[in-house]
């Protein structure tokens, strides 16, 4: 017993000699030369070119009919939902059972103004020719796929003046109700049609009139909605309807679940078509070649710690705040100069895009995922698109320069560390 | 239990610490590999752990009177301007066997390199047009080289005697390199798989005598069979986002978006060549004196690439030492007989890769063993004292402290029946 406790002291001596003078202090050398080393590159010959297409402004927060400056909103085409907001038992095909009796209709947009000088009319049509989901789409239609000819196929439901609510002292809200009842008269309600209503300006397009649209808010108060005020009435005795128990009187509303508003662009400057331009309303985007990554000579197991790519803007443009999405092309596209295209359906690599913001007369983009992505050989340098934030003003546009400027030219900035 | 447990954890863990050459390059080799030895200042040809025995020296394990299993544990200290670090681990586990007078066999498990280190370097500015970058540089590995070893005794003469011992070496290094930018850390992450082989001649002659006392003669000699293969693998370099030290989800670039590690074979790196030499004169009153010189010399070819730091790598040694012993005997019934005493001085001289330059080492060692039990098994305890200096790198004191357990049982020897 005695000779185990020795021991077990003689342990614990040993281990505590051991762990108190074992520490672990960095020691000091030159490791310059070791390892990792950090380069950077400043690249140039970066192509740039500007293409057009008609502009979609589907995920607006706000909705519009007439004109500003040389821009045109001809219509504002929405979709109602075909269950109820309230219960999704209630379609809109339940208001065609008997036993439902709608005492009125409305479809109500919320106006976006502060005061109302005076108050303009709009029109409200319908699509009874058309088959679901035929009429719009919120994310592809545009003033080349829905034209006059669309809008002539349309049938008339109402129209209805602007008019004011004051909810309290303080706060009035404006709005415009078309009566709609008629539409549950007609086929719109029926289970095989698309819901899709049309706005348009009844007496001439020279202001413009904003509406809340179902992207402003998502509390879903300022929704535009199709409201139903309606009886139901239920029989004791299903075979003897003549002596009916009438219930409460309820009412059903249904948000619209797509909106839209049809915008005309103006014609285009020669600013516009020469420099590499991007606006959101004139549907101006731009494409960046920079050929030169193919050939690049870069060490192996290079990991890009900065890609920023700078555009130089024109100075006799004057903005306050533009924000612009550039995104890797996953498509081959050839486009030796300006074009104007039907459609922008180039597939790009989303998780790749980056974002950039007009300051101090110039816009960076930092691509180094893009970069990194290429140099591993898990995309290919096919280009990278420009295009406008949804949030960008439809009316301003930028222009940039390309690579025939002398001293403004774009220029891509690596900062790499490799072993 | 828990004692047991925590003693046993620590002796299977090498805690982190470095003298500036375990950096270096493979690491500093390691000659020291039990108690008995250490206590003498010998590289391990010279009897040190009993009457003509020497663990480290297959050529003597014929004298041993029973089969022993040995186990090494060594703890290093090393003091500089630097700082104080340490480097401690299991040092050799051994099993051997005599086989009648003449024959013997034995195995055991060495480490040869160890590599535990943590190096910074000083902040760097780094300019690039208007912007100014703060970097810095740090490196940290562990890992290292060990040796699986056999070795088999034989007598060529009726005074001279001759073992081969053939060495395999294995092990592997991880070494992450960072490299921070501002307030942005890289990480680069390397791994090196070691494999080789070495062998060993040890020869003996205990013909020669001095005024009626015998003189035993060791020599020795070693190189590389297949000299030191790298299997080098590099991953991805990537900023640690997260800051967490692991490459992940949330790094940049993403894993699953690199490629796998590259991977390539380095040839020839380690091509050692040593030759020893031991003599061992039995003085008054079993006292031993023992003179030992050796010369390591590595010839292989170290590529840059997987080994910046090689500027301060040992690529070639030399030592000689001066060692008096004095052993129990055989058959001791008193304690104070049963205490074997050791010491010794030596002198070291490390030469650096591509530097032309060198190190200086002396020091002096003492230790003790204590034989207990009816197969004298053995317990030895070494302390070394060294002071390494140099032109170009800050003084180094070391201390070294070695505990060694040796346990004895018969084998091979037909037992009477109950």
């Amino acid at each position: 017993m005695k000779q185990s406790i020795k021991f077990r002291l003689l342990g614990i001596g040993l281990v505590c000699v051991f762990y108190a003078s074992c520490m672990e202090d960095p020691l000091k050398a030159d490791l310059n030369e070791s390892d990792l080393n950090l380069e950077t590159q400043e690249l140039y010959d970066i192509e740039g070119v500007t293409y057009q297409v008609p502009p979609t402004i589907g995920s607006k927060t706000k909705l519009y009919l007439g004109s500003d400056d040389d821009f045109l909103y001809k219509a504002v085409l929405l979709k109602s939902s075909f269950y109820s907001y309230e219960s999704s038992a209630w379609t809109l095909s339940s208001f065609l059972d008997t036993t439902v009796k709608i005492d009125s209709a409305y479809f109500t947009i919320r106006v976006a103004k502060d005061t109302l000088e005076i108050p303009a009319t709009f029109s409200m049509y319908y699509f009874p020719l058309n088959g679901l989901d035929s009429v719009f789409s919120e994310s592809q239609s545009h003033y080349l796929n829905f034209t006059d000819s669309e809008i002539a196929a349309s049938e008339f439901v109402s129209t209805a003046t602007e008019e004011s609510i004051e909810v309290d002292s303080i706060t009035t809200n404006y709005t415009v109700k078309f009566p709609a009842i008629s539409l549950f008269d007609s086929t719109f309600a029926d289970t095989s049609l698309n819901y899709s209503l049309m706005l348009i300006l009844e007496n001439g397009n020279e202001e413009l009139h904003s509406f809340y649209s179902r992207e402003y808010d998502y509390s879903n108060s300022l929704t535009p909605k199709l409201e139903v005020y309606f009886r139901q009435f239920t029989y004791p005795d299903s075979a003897d309807t003549s002596a009916d128990v009438s219930i409460d009187t309820l009412s059903r509303s249904f948000l619209v679940s797509q909106d839209l508003s049809i915008i005309v662009p103006p014609d285009l400057t020669e600013q516009d078509t020469s420099y590499v331009t991007i606006s959101r309303g004139k549907g101006l985007r731009s494409l960046i070649k920079m050929d030169f990554l193919d050939s690049l000579q870069l060490p192996k197991q290079t990991s890009f710690d900065k890609a920023e790519l700078t555009l130089f803007m024109v100075p006799d443009t004057n903005i306050s705040s533009f924000s612009i999405w550039a995104v890797p092309l996953n498509d081959t596209i050839i486009l030796p100069s300006f074009e104007k295209l039907d459609e922008d359906d180039f597939n790009v690599h989303a998780s790749l895009f980056s974002s950039g913001s007009v300051l101090d007369s110039k816009v960076v983009f930092n691509i180094k995922n893009f970069l990194q992505n290429q140099y591993f050989e898990n995309v290919e340098n096919l280009g990278i698109k420009l295009y406008g934030n949804i949030n960008n003003s439809l009316k301003t546009e930028v222009h940039f320069y390309s690579a025939d400027h002398d001293s403004l030219y774009p220029k891509l900035f690596i900062q790499y560390v490799a072993p | 239990m828990l004692l047991r447990r925590f003693i046993i954890l620590s002796l299977f863990t090498v805690l982190s610490g470095q003298s500036i050459h375990n950096a270096f390059g493979l690491g500093l080799i390691s000659f020291n590999h039990n108690a008995a030895s250490a206590a003498l200042a010998s590289r391990g040809i010279i009897p040190s752990f009993n009457h003509n025995v020497s663990l480290s020296n297959p050529v003597t394990w014929n004298n041993f009177k029973y089969a022993y299993l040995s186990g090494n544990y060594n703890g290093d200290e090393f003091t500089s301007d630097l700082g104080v670090n340490g480097l401690s681990g299991v040092s050799s586990a051994q099993f051997t066997v005599p086989i009648g007078d003449k024959y013997a066999w034995g195995f055991g498990l060495k480490p040869l390199f160890t590599q535990q280190y943590l190096i910074e370097d000083d902040p760097v500015e780094f300019y690039i047009d208007d912007d100014t970058l703060l970097t810095q540089r740090s490196a940290d590995g562990s890992g290292g080289i060990s040796s699986l070893y056999t070795a088999i005794r034989f007598p060529l003469t009726v005074h001279e005697g001759m073992a081969v011992e053939l060495d395999v070496l294995f092990g592997s290094l991880r070494k992450d390199s960072k490299f921070s930018i501002d307030q942005r850390t890289y990480h680069y992450f390397q791994r090196h798989l070691f494999s080789g082989s070495l062998y060993k001649i040890f020869l003996s002659s205990d013909r020669f005598s001095r005024k009626n006392r015998p003189l035993n003669i060791y020599f020795m000699y070693s190189g590389a069979i297949n000299p030191l293969k790298i299997k080098h693998y590099s991953f991805q370099p990537f900023e640690d986002i997260n800051n967490n030290g692991y490459y992940d989800n949330a790094d940049s670039p993403t894993p699953s978006s690199a490629p796998s590690a590259e991977v390539s074979i380095y040839n020839n790196v380690l091509d050692p060549f040593e030759i020893g030499f031991g003599f061992d004169m039995l003085m008054k009153n079993d006292l031993h004196l023992m003179i030992e010189a050796h010369s390591w010399n590595d010839k292989g070819y170290k590529d840059k690439t997987i080994f910046p730091l090689l500027s301060y790598y040992v690529n070639k040694s030399q030592q000689v030492s001066l060692g008096l012993a004095q052993f129990s005997p055989e058959i001791a019934f008193k304690f104070a007989q049963k205490i074997q005493y050791r010491g010794g001085v030596y002198y070291r001289k490390d030469f650096l890769e591509e530097m032309d330059s060198y190190v200086n080492e002396i020091g002096i060692s003492l230790g003790i063993g204590i034989k207990f039990g009816v197969a004298n098994n053995q317990i030895d305890f070494a302390y070394r004292y060294g002071i390494r200096s140099s032109d170009i790198i800050s003084d180094e004191t070391i201390n070294h402290f070695t505990i060694g357990m040796q346990l004895g049982d018969l084998w091979f020897v037909k037992r009477r029946p109950k």
